[in-house]
């Protein structure tokens, strides 16, 4: 029956939740229309990973809750752009910045390495800012960039970390447990997306509470156009339905996964997948 | 949209032109080829920027091989990037060139700075060849950068006697700075046909008079 669907919907007719077998109920909390549109870097490396948690996260509006490590980041990052675009502050000023921004965002998570993950926000601090601080102050920050490529009918929409017009580079900060030996290809696309802006160079800042390195960005065309080869995918997907129920039917969570390991994430396999 | 005959027959929006530059060696002028829209028509309009010539060149992009030009028809391609075997060639008309994608200065540039510079003529080739082996030698010093070039002359190049004489300009570039790599379009295949890396590269903070004003580009 789903491949009957599939068949109805590429030859122009759109699939409904109506036409599934067994259709499944609708939670509560679910959306019931398809409110996608626009696609982000993250978006597409969402649906690589797990076509399963794109549907619950972008189509069912199920967004899942982000533990210590991606609140650290965020700190990390305000901490940092306080230290570029105020060259004289302190580290210990920068240091407070991050440390505030991260209590705040914690403060109502259930996550246990809260404490685990504070105690490093100094020294990341300290590292990433001695790494970016000889580039000079930086002529942009959380710059939206939008790009619409032929083949697209949503433009690709984002925000990159730094810019340097003056030397002509866009760097992005990283931060992790471990440092990578190269840039991470989900992170390559997403730089390549940022160099778009001004044809930019473009440069990934990993930092980790004892490293901090930053890599070029290589073959930047190709990364792009492998962002839109993915965006022509999720466009070519959501042409089979206007209903978010539907995809429910022609997707399935992989429990074993790293996207589905948390508790509510499991729940949510179970009450919406019925797995 | 599709009509009765199964392709579109709307005029062409042009989204997938690529705007060249190209060296004129029998007048030894640069020219910057412009596209002009007049009532939904397209001309081509050349512009002289020999003076004011400045230009990212990405030589990563370089390929080598055959050229086929003719008024009146599409220019006719069979290329490898540069270190591969040439292809065959594919006709008698067809003559040995290089392709490559160029960043105009904004002073040049006209409202589409990244371009294909491509040609066969030997003048054009000799001129290439010469900054191209700078390039090759410079190159490491300046990792993850790109020559800035200009073009500082040209000099004539006679060759055949009598009536069968004729004279052509070979330019002379010069690399003037290096500037950030950014993307500069043209999609070059790996010689193996892997897929591209993503880099592994560790870079510093940019010593400022080591880089090129990024101003120049836009």
């Amino acid at each position: 029956m789903t491949a009957e669907n599939l068949t109805k919907a590429l030859r122009g007719r759109r699939a409904g939740a109506g036409s599934m077998t067994h259709p499944f109920n609708a939670p509560a909390g679910c959306s019931d229309v398809i409110k996608y549109d626009h696609h982000s870097a993250s978006s597409t490396s969402l649906f690589c990973a797990s076509p399963a948690m794109w549907v619950a996260e972008k189509l069912l509006g199920l967004r899942q809750p982000v533990g210590a490590p991606a609140h650290r980041g965020i700190a990390i990052e305000d901490g940092v752009t306080h230290g570029l675009v105020n060259p004289a502050s302190s580290l210990a000023e920068c240091v407070k910045v991050a440390v505030i921004k991260f209590d705040t965002l914690m403060a109502v998570s259930p996550d246990v390495r809260r404490e685990r993950y504070r105690e490093t926000i100094s020294s990341m601090v300290s590292q990433a800012l001695a790494e970016l601080r000889p580039y000079g102050v930086p002529s942009g920050v959380q710059g939206r960039v939008e790009w619409k490529p032929d083949g697209l009918r949503l433009p690709v929409i984002g925000f990159y970390d730094f810019e340097w017009a003056q030397h002509g580079i866009i760097v992005d900060l990283k931060t992790t447990e471990k440092l990578p030996p190269q840039i991470k290809i989900s992170q390559a696309r997403q730089a390549a997306f940022y160099a778009s802006s001004d044809n930019m160079a473009a440069r990934l800042t990993y930092v980790t509470p004892s490293k901090c390195e930053t890599y070029e960005l290589e073959n930047i065309h190709e990364h792009r156009e492998a962002l839109r080869q993915i965006a022509m995918r999720i466009e070519n997907f959501l042409a089979l339905s206007d209903d978010p129920e539907f995809f429910k039917s022609i997707t399935v969570p992989d429990l074993e996964s790293f996207y589905w390991g948390g508790p509510t994430a499991r729940q949510l396999a179970f009450e919406h997948w019925g797995v | 949209m599709a009509n009765v005959f199964g392709f579109p027959t709307a005029p062409s929006e042009g989204g997938d032109y690529t705007p060249i530059v190209k060296f004129d060696a029998r007048a030894g002028r640069m020219f910057r080829m412009d596209r002009i829209e007049n009532n939904g028509n397209f001309e081509n309009v050349a512009v002289d920027i020999t003076a004011s010539f400045k230009a990212i060149f990405h030589f990563g992009t370089l390929e080598a091989g055959w050229m086929f030009f003719a008024s009146g028809i599409a220019p006719d391609f069979d290329l490898v990037p540069i270190g591969n075997e040439l292809p065959a060639r594919p006709s008698d008309k067809h003559k040995h060139g290089v392709r490559f994608m160029i960043k105009l200065a904004k002073d040049c540039a006209g409202d589409k700075p990244i371009r294909e510079m491509a040609g066969t003529s030997k003048a054009f080739l000799s001129g290439v060849e010469a900054v191209y082996i700078q390039y090759l030698a410079e190159k490491d010093n300046h990792a993850g950068k790109l020559p800035v070039i200009v073009l500082e002359g040209t000099t004539p190049v006679k060759s055949g006697t009598g009536d069968r004489s004729s004279t052509n300009y070979q330019p002379t570039f010069k690399i003037v700075g290096w500037a950030p790599r950014g993307d500069l379009g043209g999609v070059v295949a790996s010689p193996d046909g892997s897929p591209p890396a993503t880099g592994s590269t560790q870079v510093d903070a940019p010593k400022a008079d080591d880089t090129v004003s990024a101003d120049d580009f836009g």
